[in-house]
């Protein structure tokens, strides 16, 4: 009797219809004084509650504390005849602390990525739009369209524009289109490789095209492919020449 | 209960955030809503979780885990959309002792969603708190959430209280306890309650289609 009465923790002898036959002084602290066990058994716990009834075992379950709170407790049952020990250990509750520390820790950290995401985007819309002024497509009179290109041509200038310029030379209805290279910097091989495709979409459209204003270090790149009914020249003019005729 | 709910729940058990949180990315582009992602697929989650420990298939530290990798989850998937800002107001808290607070949390973000200003403040919150936090800010709706049984009869003084602030605050009550209990004992006649994320968009609708807060 004393033996059970002195134990640290919360504990109970019960019999199998789960009355409580004894209860430890911890016990009635932390739940009052309890006839049967299931009073203070959280009514979604009472799968486990069955089990424990049946086994000797430990599982977790909601208890209602004597301050009438829920709270999550280990618990462990030892059968032995038709008698069992049970004894009920606290979920340790400095673990809700250090989840709530690390959980700030995360969405401090994450708040600096979305702000930074915020920002990359706001930098990549800039740059679409920047690219998307680097070949504006310029209506000259009604039959002829005049795309002046700027700055380096590659992939990234050829995939902001070549869609919305080819649809734009559609839409307008022109036929014939200069496009000027003066101002372009560097070429890169991708950048160069869309600029062909460009180049076929606009001959399926029909469009007369006029590549104008090439630099010498420009020709290496245009020289090997086989656009013959594109003609190159120096400036915009009514008959053009071919480069390489 | 579907495929990608069950995929979810083990996903948040594991503690796999980069996973969940693509998953929930993968079902918006594929053309699911908010309202449908934070239901069917987050909640029913969650609610897994539950029967799992039910079940004794996991431990209380486990629940843990999947909760903190559901509330990271949720919060960096609503940071992609983009919010309209407007001048309705809404406060979100837990009555004392809760520490439930994802039901609310996704509610909150349906109403950023719809351009509302919102203020968490979070679980366990006591009612003087409340109060001045109300008063200073003066939202148009005051929403409560409780989970645990017997927390319900606190929620009586925090929604008498709250009702009584002289901007007439609208208050809401969200709740799982709604599908097994009736709670107006606990409320106001003037109180809505709220079951499911369904409801609660077409009830924000309402208010945008020009009907006035608290109109019955
Ligand atoms: C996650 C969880 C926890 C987390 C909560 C963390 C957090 N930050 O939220 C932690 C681990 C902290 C926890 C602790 C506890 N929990 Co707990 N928990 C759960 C669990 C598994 C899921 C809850 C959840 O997030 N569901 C998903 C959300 C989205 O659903 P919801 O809250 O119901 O919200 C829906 C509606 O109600 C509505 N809604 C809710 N609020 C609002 C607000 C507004 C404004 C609106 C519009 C709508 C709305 O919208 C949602 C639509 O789907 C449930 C199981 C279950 N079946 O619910 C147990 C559960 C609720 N917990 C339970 C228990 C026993 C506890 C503990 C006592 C022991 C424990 N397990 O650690 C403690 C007590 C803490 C306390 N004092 O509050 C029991 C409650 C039993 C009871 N009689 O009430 C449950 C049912 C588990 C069980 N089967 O035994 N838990």
């Amino acid at each position: 009797m004393g033996l059970l009465n002195n134990m640290p923790l919360p504990t109970f002898r019960i019999d199998r219809q789960l009355n409580v036959l004894e209860y430890s002084e911890s016990a009635k602290r932390r739940f009052g004084s309890q006839v049967r066990l299931g009073e203070i058994v959280d009514e979604e716990s009472y799968r486990k509650l069955v089990k424990l009834q049946e086994q000797s075992a430990t599982v977790e379950m909601a208890l209602l504390t004597a301050a009438s709170k829920l709270e999550p407790f280990s618990v462990s049952v030892q059968w032995e005849g038709e008698e069992a020990f049970v004894q009920c250990v606290e979920i340790n509750s400095k673990l809700a602390r250090l989840e709530q520390m690390v959980y700030q820790q995360q969405m401090r950290l994450a708040e600096a990525d979305f702000q930074l995401m915020e920002k990359k985007e706001e930098a990549e819309d800039a740059l679409i739009k920047m690219k998307e002024r680097s070949a504006p497509l310029i209506s000259l009179n009604s039959r002829t369209a005049l795309i002046p290109m700027f700055g380096n041509l590659d992939d990234a200038l050829m995939d902001q524009t070549k869609d919305s310029l080819a649809l734009q030379f559609h839409n307008g209805g022109y036929e014939q289109l200069y496009i000027d290279f003066t101002a372009v910097d560097a070429i890169t091989l991708l950048g160069i490789e869309q600029f062909k495709q460009f180049i076929d979409t606009l001959l399926l459209l029909d469009a007369n095209i006029h590549i104008v204003g090439i630099k010498p270090v420009h020709a290496p790149f245009l020289k090997d492919h086989n656009h013959q009914s594109v003609t190159y020249s120096s400036s915009i003019q009514l008959k053009s020449e071919s480069l390489y005729s | 209960m579907n495929t990608e709910t069950i995929k979810l729940a083990n996903l948040m058990l594991e503690g796999a955030a980069d996973e969940s949180f693509s998953l929930l990315c993968t079902l918006r582009n594929e053309g699911w809503t908010s309202v449908d992602i934070y239901q069917k697929i987050v909640s029913g989650a969650m609610q897994h979780v539950g029967e799992l420990w039910e079940q004794d298939d996991i431990s209380v530290a486990d629940e843990h885990l999947a909760t903190a990798t559901c509330d990271f989850m949720i919060s960096r998937f609503h940071a992609q959309i983009k919010k309209q800002p407007s001048i309705q107001k809404a406060m979100f808290l837990c009555v004392e002792e809760e520490q439930h607070t994802l039901g609310m949390k996704m509610a909150s973000f349906l109403f950023e969603e719809n351009g509302w200003q919102t203020r968490m403040m979070g679980a366990n919150l006591p009612l003087d708190h409340a109060l001045k936090a109300a008063g200073k800010w003066k939202p148009d709706v005051i929403c409560l959430s409780v989970t645990i049984l017997y927390h319900l009869p606190l929620l009586e003084s925090y929604v008498k209280t709250l009702e009584t602030l002289p901007f007439y605050p609208q208050i809401m009550v969200g709740s799982r306890l709604l599908a097994t209990y009736d709670l107006s004992p606990y409320c106001t006649p003037r109180t809505i309650f709220i079951t499911n994320y369904q409801m609660l968009a077409d009830w924000i609708n309402d208010q945008s289609e020009g009907n006035e807060i608290g109109a019955s």
